[in-house]
Formats: structure tokens, sequence, C-alpha cells
């Protein structure tokens, strides 16, 4: 396959890979979530079930499973990670030791460690080592020519760039680091999650090694150099297992939600013209714009739990050793929080939302995204004079069931 | 409301807090990380009422509160 034909496909949501995710999914999703949050909030099975569209399954085996779909019920079971429990990710065998999985002063403490490299501050760091570099060297590709599917040219590959660059790994092709960690995370073959959760040990050991003997000006030396605080205050460095884990676990954060994110953002705004052209007189609109897209469209609607001790739970009971599917994307759009929420509006006005999750596993890199974010829509405002979608082929829009992005972001422009 | 005529003001409880940095993005002008990574008040009129509402609804932790003068 040559570059072009690999990048389309690893970033086309309905080829096979994200197809596991429910990616070709282009149905009414949000209605579907409407009515099992107006009939629920809470249902027994996975969300994807309740849907009528199962996914294959990789978390909770064979225990029972229930689904919560409004804004009450997902904020309290984020809250309360200790009867709902993050370590249902436990199941889950690529990463090796890694927070999303932690609970408590585990979680607390190896949080800990990377937690001053995401900062809002520290985003100003990721912004001047890789963030602003990554921007201008796409833009520079395609800004001479008219028109560009920025989902192919920027959305994607500014997050894997920044990401693997932030890693000491700028040497390397980003694209087969999206490959490798596409199969890593892929729901329906055990077989290729553990080759290549393997591929990636062996592909970082080398640069771990290098940066525990030089440690560097990036994210990897926050692993190498940095210490975990025990319970008896005595501080020791993170073991090779925990820093593989911390690294498997962010470059899958780190380059997909924010590909996705960054083109849900887009699309809102180049949909409504009038609002694109607000937040292109006034930047101060950019982050209620970026906030609001967060809100309207979450790229990974559902996260898990696994419950502890029986429950009541938007009035129904679950008892203890069930999981807990959240839907974060419900909630995002519970009318009892936000009026006509399902409208795209940057002018309302910025309440807590469910987008980066919350509680105690609240998104890491969530600082970070939003500067990578801002960043491309500032650059691309002021450098591309009057950008809009491309009319002339089919529409671009938004699918998914578990993941969601974009079909396409054709614009015109100049 | 500015912050002077409030009849409330915002306390942190640092033993419960993260450092995520969230209360930093709903009211950056009140809140800010120590040198320990821990929220902290640095200015109590800093941002409008409900943008100091909204960190602390939104703190991970439950660390902040409202407490009334």
């Amino acid at each position: 396959m040559t570059g072009d034909a690999r990048v389309r496909e690893l970033y086309d949501l309905s080829s096979e890979g994200n197809a596991a995710w429910g990616g070709a999914y282009d149905g009414d999703l949000h209605g579907d979530f409407a009515r099992l949050r107006r009939t629920g909030p809470v249902h027994e099975g996975p969300v994807a079930a309740l849907l009528g569209r199962p996914l294959p399954g990789v978390f909770a085996g064979d225990l029972r499973v229930f689904s919560c779909f409004d804004w009450d019920t997902v904020d309290a079971a984020l809250r309360d990670n200790v009867t709902y429990s993050s370590e249902v990710y436990k199941g889950l065998d690529i990463f090796g030791p890694n927070i999303l999985a932690m609970v408590g002063e585990e979680h607390r403490r190896m949080r800990a460690v990377s937690q001053p490299a995401f900062t809002r501050r520290a985003a100003q760091w990721w912004i001047d080592k890789w963030i602003a570099p990554s921007v201008d060297e796409l833009m520079r590709r395609f800004e001479g020519t008219g028109r560009a599917d920025l989902n192919l040219e920027l959305c994607n590959l500014l997050p894997l760039m920044i990401t693997t660059r932030s890693f000491g790994l700028e040497d390397d092709d980003p694209v087969r680091w999206r490959e490798l960690i596409e199969d890593m995370i892929r729901p329906d073959s055990p077989e290729r999650r553990r080759q290549a959760s393997a591929e990636i040990a062996d592909l970082l050991a080398p640069v771990i090694a290098g940066h525990r003997r030089q440690p560097e000006d990036d994210l990897m030396s926050v692993f190498t150099q940095g210490t975990v605080v025990e319970e008896d205050d005595t501080t020791r460095p993170l073991t090779e297992d925990e820093v593989l884990g911390y690294c498997r676990l962010l470059l899958a954060a780190g380059t997909g939600t924010t590909w996705r994110q960054l083109g849900i953002t887009l699309f809102a705004l180049l949909s409504a013209p009038d609002q694109l052209d607000a937040v292109r007189k006034d930047r101060s609109l950019l982050r209620a714009a970026i906030e609001e897209s967060v809100r309207w469209e979450v790229t990974d609607t559902t996260f898990r739990r696994l419950i502890t001790r029986d429950v009541v739970l938007g009035g129904s009971e679950i008892p203890a050793g069930s999981v807990l599917e959240m839907c974060l994307s419900a909630a995002n759009r519970d009318p009892g929080r936000w009026r006509d929420p399902d409208v795209y509006d940057v002018r309302r006005p910025l309440i807590p939302h469910s987008g980066f999750a919350g509680g105690p596993h609240v998104c890491l890199g969530m600082h970070v995204a939003r500067a990578e974010i801002t960043e491309a829509l500032n650059a691309l405002l002021d450098r591309l004079g009057d950008i809009r979608l491309d009319d002339s082929g089919p529409p671009a829009r938004i699918v998914g069931q578990e993941h969601r992005g974009v079909t396409a972001l054709p614009v015109v422009f100049g | 409301m500015s912050g002077n005529q409030r009849t409330w003001t915002v306390e942190v409880d640092r033993s419960t807090c993260l450092g995520t940095g969230v209360c930093c993005f709903y009211a950056p002008s009140t809140f800010d990380l120590d040198e320990e990574g821990r929220s902290t008040v640095v200015d109590q009129s800093g941002d409008p009422d409900d943008a100091v509402r909204n960190a602390v609804e939104a703190c991970p932790t439950r660390s902040l509160r409202i407490v009334e003068r």
C-alpha cells in the first residue's frame, strides 16, 4: 500500500480496524441515546447491545453489564471511584500497569508522576516544543493548494506527530506508530493486541534506555527520570513495566481522541458559518467553541467501571461485581442540564460537561488537547483566509458508535 | 456581582487536591497550582461568580468549597 492509501485506510472510520469500534455506524446515535436516557436512565446490558448493534467486548467477560445515560448517573459514577472502580480496565491486557486501571492512593501516586507535565501551565511547553512546529509543518504542505481534506492532512497527523515527538520518536514514521496503536487496542483480535503491545515494547526499549542515561527536555524523560512517592514517603523510580504502561496508554490516548475531536470541532464550525465567522473575528470565543465541541460530540462515547458493592443508581438496583458502562455522550446531551442539547452553540453559557470524563480519572491530557485544537484553529483562521466546506463531493458527516469522528473534512480556501 | 462584594469565599482542601488543574481552566485568575502542584487561591475576586462556581462543581475530588463569610 502506498503511504497515502495507508493513511486513508487508517483514518477511515468505516475501515476494518475502526469498524470493530462501530466506526461505520451512520445512524441516529443521539436519537437512540435520548430514548435510552428517557426510558432509563439505567438499563441492563452494554451500550452497544442496547443500541441493537453489539460490538466485540474486551472488558466484561461473563459479568453482568449495566449502562447509564443521564448526567446525574454518569457524574455520580465518575466521581466515586471506590464504588465504581477503574480496576475494570485491568482486564485490558495490553498496556501494562497504568493509571487508567488504578484506584485510590495507587492511582494518585502514579498519576502524580506525570501530572505536572500536563497542567494548563505546562501546555505552553507543549505548544513551544511540539504543537506550534507541528502545526506549521503540516500547514505548509497544503496551504498553497487551495483545498485539503483536513481529516487526512491535519487532524489525524497533528496529535500523532506531537505525541511521538514528545516521546523522543521524531525520527520514526509516525503513521507506523498509529498502525501499531490501532492494532494494540483492537477489540476484535486479542492476538493482534498482544503482538502490537510486544512490538511497541521492543521499539521503546532502546528509547527508554537512552533517556535513562541521557534525559531530554521531553515527556519520555518525565517517565524515565520521574519518581513515585510511596506510602511511607520514600521515593523510587518507575519500573520498566510502569514506564511502558504509561507510554502505551498515552500513545493510544493522545493520538486517537484529539484527531477525532479536532475534526469534530472543525466540522461543527464549518457547518455553522456564522459561528465560524464570529470565532474568526473574536478569538476569545475559541475556548467556548472547543468546550462546546467536547460537550456536543465526545469522541469516545463510553467508559467503564466495576461496581464493588450493591448499589442503587438512577433508581435501578445493581449488584456488586457488575460492570457499568457510562455513556458520556448521552450525559452531555441531557436536556435536564442543557437547553436544546443537540444544538452546537458557541455562545451557550459554559458549565462543566463530561467530555473529558470527570472525577479522579479526568482526562490527563485535557489541557494539552485544548492547546492542540486552539493552535490548529488559530493557524487555519490566520493562514487560510476564507475557509469553507467543499460541497462538490459527498457531504462530510459525523459517524461511529463507540468511537465518533468525521468521515472526511474536505475544505476549499483562499 | 464582583468578587469584592461577594458574601462568600472559595477554599481549597489541599489534602485531597489531585492537581489536575480543572479549576485553573474554569477560573484561571482565581486558582493556580503551587510548587507542590496543588490548587491554591491566588485572587478571590479574579473571576466572575459563575466561573468560580464552575470550578467548584467540576473539581474532580470535590476539594473546593464555597464558604459564606
